[in-house]
């Protein structure tokens, strides 16, 4: 027992920064899907309708679709470098191909989300905005979305415990995280015994990582908004 | 004196209106006019069309037929401006449908300071002005959630008011009053109404009635009285359905 806890606690730094990885690509793809998220979800109300079908599509695709093989395709989609003028190369490095592919459910999500909420907001509140008479980006900007906003933050902080739990499986297009580390450390180790052990032990980051989350959705869901 | 064509135009003027949803006819073929400076009620059991009614004035709905007119905007055209039309039109709602996130001062000052374009101390203080006439400035920091149900009506009678509307649209705004304030109320939009100012008002409240109208009507089952000045004591109307008006109408 105490040669397991050593060897585990020796792979620790390895598996810390594999797992500063995974917070990286996880609220890389949380911020961008976010932003385009709340965009998509916004166009699903849209005065014209072809905004509305389009992101009314876009959200179905991206909610019926499995973030790991969307994953997959982005990363063969994507270049591993791009030639800009006069011989400068940008390099696209697997993480970033992991954050562009984790943002995808997010945006679905969101999308989703916002509408939801912004649907929530009662008729009554849209009428007064309209008979001040507030502009229609007024009413959506003072009125709407800064009623929308609280409802949103309880489901947004349980969906990144989801991206983040999600975000190991940005070891299959070649990210070092936490899990590829340990995958690394056990062909190091050799010794099959410490299998087990050891990705209880990924286990256990994961899960003191998200489970406090819980509770913090549970506090928003608590908190009385003005 | 001669009068200009514009200022003998009526301020609301309504012909032949109707408006159904689904298979229950709202209005039927509802004709009237409000003169400006005048204040016409339109009484009636709930449910009888009369917030419909109010609605159509400012382009929340529209008819399915017939012509309204309110000042110069044709409400009924398709290419109506509703933005300019509203800057025109203020409206009181019957569930007062104050902004819950914001206070009552911010509730009506936002709209003179996002529309208007007042600056924000010039457009608080009248917010001020308006909420201390109808005696709730010292709630001006309250939350509508903080708020009775009567500090919200005259909350959202300020918020119509701050906006300088030369018509006001009033739905049910002395429900939530005591006899006092009813009084109060009626005395601040006779006053406005001197200046020009025109109403539009439904209630069943025959005190309010009363003391503000000029004219009254009685809407039921879709259709709408001719517009009678209103006797000393108005009734209050019943809220439940009835087959004739009260004999006062």
């Amino acid at each position: 027992m105490s040669a397991t806890l050593a060897t585990l606690w020796y792979w620790t730094p390895s598996l810390a920064l594999g797992f500063l990885m995974n917070i990286i690509i996880s609220i890389g793809a949380m911020v961008l899907g976010t932003a385009i998220g709340m965009a998509v979800g916004l166009g699903r109300i849209s005065t014209r309708a072809w905004i509305r079908q389009w992101c009314w599509g876009l959200t179905q695709f991206l909610r019926n679709t499995p973030s790991l093989v969307l994953l997959f395709y982005l990363a063969y989609l994507l270049p591993y470098e791009i030639h800009l003028g006069s011989g400068y190369v940008l390099p696209i490095p697997g993480w970033f191909k992991a954050v562009i592919g984790l943002s995808m459910p997010v945006i679905g999500f969101m999308s989703d989300n916002v509408y939801g909420a912004v649907r929530n907001i009662h008729t009554d509140q849209w009428d007064a905005a309209e008979a001040l008479p507030l502009s229609r980006y007024q009413t959506m900007t003072s009125i709407i979305l800064p009623q929308a906003t609280p409802m949103l933050l309880p489901p947004w902080m349980s969906y990144f415990a989801v991206i983040v739990m999600a975000s190991s499986t940005a070891s299959m297009v070649g990210v070092k995280e936490i899990l590829s580390s340990a995958t690394i450390a056990m062909e190091s180790i050799t010794d099959p015994g410490l299998v087990i052990p050891m990705y209880f032990y990924v286990l256990c980051w994961f899960f003191l990582f998200c489970y406090p989350f819980s509770h913090i959705t549970r506090w928003f869901e608590r908190r009385k908004w003005q | 004196m001669a009068m200009t064509e514009a200022s003998a135009a009526p301020a609301i003027l309504f012909e032949a209106v109707s408006k159904r949803f689904d298979d229950t006819v709202v209005l039927d073929n509802v004709s009237f006019t409000v003169q400006r400076g005048e204040a016409v009620c339109i009484m009636g059991p709930s449910g009888t069309g009369k917030t419909t009614l109010l609605r159509l004035v400012n382009a929340l709905t529209t008819p399915d037929s017939g012509r309204i007119r309110v000042d110069r905007f044709d409400v009924t055209s398709p290419i109506l401006e509703k933005q300019a039309l509203r800057l025109h039109v203020g409206t009181v709602f019957q569930r007062y449908s104050l902004f819950p996130h914001k206070s009552a001062l911010e509730n009506v000052s936002m709209g003179q300071r996002q529309v208007l374009g007042r600056h924000k101390a010039a457009a608080e203080e009248k917010a001020r002005d308006l909420l201390a006439k109808l005696e709730i400035d010292e709630l001006r920091d309250r939350y509508p959630g903080e708020l009775s149900a009567g500090q919200q009506q005259r909350v959202a009678l300020a918020r119509a008011l701050a906006m300088d509307p030369q018509i006001v649209l009033l739905d049910e705004v002395t429900a939530a009053l005591d006899p006092r304030m009813v009084d109060k109320v009626a005395s601040l939009l006779r006053d406005l109404a001197a200046t020009g100012m025109s109403f539009l008002a439904s209630s069943h409240d025959g005190r309010f009635v009363s003391s503000l109208s000029d004219k009254v009507g009685y809407l039921s089952h879709g259709q709408l009285s001719d517009l009678q000045p209103p006797a000393a004591e108005m009734p209050t109307v019943e809220r439940a359905p009835a087959d004739s008006p009260p004999a006062q109408l």
